[in-house]
């Protein structure tokens, strides 16, 4: 029996040409646009914040609005909550779900802290933090709950070389190890896109292209917002 | 091209926010199985009520001083003051001058307070966020500050009488000598439970309308662009202190059709 892909988009029209993609098991897909070409949009109705007609997204066969407890966020802002700890702000998808932070939550907390280079931040107030350490306690809150699908805009955008290395080395072990059915990351930086993305959307204009991560080079739209960009 | 937000902020949706918050949390924290929304509930509450407490006192102690300083030159003589205004002193005070004052300070510190709040949340993705992790920000962001304002106005209220009392017998004394004890007895005669009661009423119903005018607002529009939080708490204010004044004509005419006050 097949399954159905961790994500599938049909029809969805963010402005421009409606968009059609599916995201397979083990795959990563970078979706790449200049400025306000609709990346952050397009994750914005992949995460459920804005509506979608139904049947045009769905997560592992269902409607997304029935599966969003399963789809981790990682906004273009840190979207941090204000007054709690590093610790409380990951902890939250488990609190909101009424589970007592037990030891062994506790301990899930903290080995999600310890995955994104966070360990040590446990008890500071998140206004204290760097923008980069903000980011990652926004990607460990977005890996906690029951996180099968993670959609990230910009996710190793303002983080220092070591840490975004640490940070595509973990988007790529998660799913390879099948933590994550799937990653969808939004982003302007086409090097890191072919460096972890199994394929590569690029929205330009009202229309967009798909390609596999290692055709990107060959592409001559990407060539074009390469060129764009540097 | 417009888009439209998957959770909906209507009027109906914040007044059952306040409802279903408020009613949850006094039981858990009494218990002391507070979740995170009730901690947030308490947290809110305390303060609003210690950043508003001070200004409060202060801004009904200079109603009491200009007040007292208007009746007392208008009375004609000090036993006319004595006799005839200061029995009714406290009465008018409650009636009158403590509603305008805190509700003025509720539009104000409250309303903008929690528009700001709502909006700078939504700009930083806060409430999305919330959205995200399976928590209604309604539940989370709106009303703990909602009830935080519902409880401390009435509070403020009480505090008012007090305050304004305190303003009024400085002016009586410089003015006409009136000593402290003398003053307190007969002001206080005035103020009846029944009085006090439904100034309190009528600012619980007064913050509770500012404060969903103020969430409605805050979480108006499906994106929160560039100028927004300003754009928002503007329109939020200009609305609030209009419906004010409505709402405070409305309570009154209620008041006297059914002869309460």
């Amino acid at each position: 029996m097949k399954t159905a892909p961790p994500l599938s988009v049909q029809g969805l029209s963010i402005g421009g040409e409606p968009l059609s993609f599916q995201v397979q098991p083990g795959e990563i897909l970078a979706v790449l646009g200049d400025n306000g070409s609709g990346k952050s949009l397009l994750l914005a109705h992949l995460s459920g914040h804005l509506r979608v007609p139904p049947g045009s997204v769905q997560v592992a066969g269902r409607d997304l609005h029935l599966a969003l407890a399963e789809v981790g966020v990682v906004f273009q802002y840190p979207g941090l909550i204000r007054n709690m700890t590093v610790f409380e702000n990951i902890a939250l998808p488990f609190l909101v779900h009424g589970l007592d932070l037990d030891g062994e939550l506790q301990e899930k907390v903290r080995l999600r802290m310890r995955l994104v280079g966070c360990g040590h931040l446990e008890n500071e107030e998140v206004h204290q933090l760097s923008e980069g350490d903000k980011r990652c306690v926004s990607l460990a809150r977005a890996l906690s709950g029951q996180t099968r699908l993670l959609i990230a805009d910009e996710p190793v955008a303002a983080l220092a070389p070591a840490k975004k290395a640490l940070v595509e080395e973990l988007l790529v072990s998660l799913v390879r190890t099948g933590v994550l059915t799937g990653i969808v990351v939004a982003t302007q930086d086409l090097d890191f896109a072919r460096r972890i993305a199994t394929h590569i959307l690029l929205l330009h204009g009202t229309d967009h292209t798909l390609v596999r991560g290692e055709d990107a080079a060959q592409n001559e739209h990407c060539q074009a917002f390469t060129t764009r960009n540097h | 091209m417009t888009f439209e937000r998957t959770t909906r902020y209507s009027i109906t949706s914040l007044l059952g926010a306040i409802l279903v918050v408020g009613l949850r949390a006094v039981p858990r924290v009494l218990t002391g199985r507070a979740t995170v929304v009730d901690r947030e509930t308490v947290r809110q509450v305390l303060g609003f009520l210690g950043g508003t407490a001070g200004a409060s006192a202060l801004t009904t102690f200079i109603y009491g001083l200009a007040a007292a300083y208007g009746v007392i030159g208008n009375a004609g003589s000090p036993e006319a003051f004595q006799t005839l205004v200061l029995p009714h002193l406290g009465g008018a005070f409650i009636q009158f001058v403590i509603p305008f004052a805190i509700a003025n300070l509720v539009v104000l510190k409250g309303v903008v307070g929690l528009t700001s709040d709502i909006a700078s949340m939504r700009v930083s993705q806060e409430v999305d966020a919330l959205e995200a992790v399976g928590l209604n920000p309604a539940d989370m962001v709106f009303a703990p500050r909602a009830i935080a304002l519902i409880i401390t106005a009435p509070a403020l209220a009480v505090i008012g009488v007090y305050a304004a009392c305190l303003g009024a017998w400085l002016v009586s004394w410089i003015a006409v000598g009136t000593g402290f004890t003398e003053f307190i007895s007969a002001y206080a005669s005035s103020v009846t439970s029944g009085a006090l009661l439904l100034t309190v009423t009528k600012l619980a119903i007064t913050a509770t309308a500012m404060s969903i005018i103020a969430g409605y607002f805050g979480f108006m529009g499906a994106k929160a662009e560039s100028g927004f939080v300003g754009k928002i708490t503007t329109s939020a204010v200009a609305t609030a202190v209009f419906s004010s004044t409505i709402v405070n004509l409305l309570l009154s005419l209620l008041t006297a059709a059914f002869s309460l006050e």
